[in-house]
């Protein structure tokens, strides 16, 4: 994957920062997905869940440390072949943490990207869904340049 | 008597993946082709199977490599399982 670099509307993706921050403070001592019973000696399972947690973190850490100073700047991002796919995880990981937190319960309607009018939603649900859809749009975005389905070089999300 | 999987060393279980309302299906291809090494053409094969069965085996391995894929597919935050199989 070549460098990607994203700007992003600082205005509106700064505030979803804090969903993202709060998220990966649950996500600090439980998976996304849980573990799958079925597997692994009860003896082994806490070390196979401490590693599990100790790369969910690294991973949340790595996408976190995007937003620094110079995002704060200029709302740019950089994606490149070290970091892609660790993003692409944690991204995955907010994904799932806000819809079973928050998001579980919308209809297909209020769910969809293309009708979804997040003013007519409860406040509390309100934010956690833009940035929700902040972050399919990032991972849409990495996925199209690692595949190859998208022009390299720039990009950027209405967000 | 056939032999419980679980008791043999030639035992074969099937690592599935379960669907889930989340995660996009492009992702979920990367991710088998990160962890089982397919090619894209199989992982779409078998993201449709997921998405249209519920869930769906993607591969049969002994015990321990498949245990090693299942916890290497929840690193992907995908929600995998393994059984095992009856075919063989």
């Amino acid at each position: 994957m070549k460098r990607l670099s994203v700007k992003l509307n600082l205005t509106a993706a700064a505030p979803l920062l804090d969903i993202v921050k709060a998220a990966a403070d649950g996500l600090c001592d439980r998976p996304a997905v849980p573990l799958c019973p079925d597997v692994i000696e009860e003896d082994l399972r806490e070390i196979l869940l401490e590693e599990l947690l100790h790369g969910q973190r690294s991973d949340l850490a790595r996408f976190l440390s995007l937003f620094d100073h110079d995002f704060f700047s200029d709302g740019t991002v950089v994606f490149h072949e070290s970091n892609a796919e660790p993003i692409l995880r944690a991204c995955a990981a907010v994904r799932l943490h806000l819809w079973s937190r928050y998001l579980k319960e919308l209809t297909p309607e209020q769910w969809s990207s293309e009708s979804a009018d997040p003013a007519g939603l409860d406040p509390a649900v309100q934010s956690p869904q833009l940035c929700f859809f902040f972050l399919t749009s990032l991972q849409e975005l990495i996925l199209a340049h690692l595949t190859g389905a998208a022009p390299v070089g720039e990009g950027e999300v209405s967000f | 008597m056939a032999d419980h999987p679980a008791n043999s060393s030639v035992a074969r279980w099937r690592v599935v993946v379960h669907d889930d309302p989340v995660n996009l299906m492009p992702y979920v291809a990367l991710a088998l082709r990160r962890v089982l090494g397919c090619d894209e053409t199989e992982a779409r094969r078998h993201v449709r199977a997921v998405c249209e069965q519920g869930c769906a085996p993607v591969g049969v391995e002994c015990r321990e490599n498949a245990e090693a894929q299942v916890l290497a597919l929840q690193r992907w935050h995908l929600t995998a399982s393994m059984e095992p199989d009856e075919t063989a």
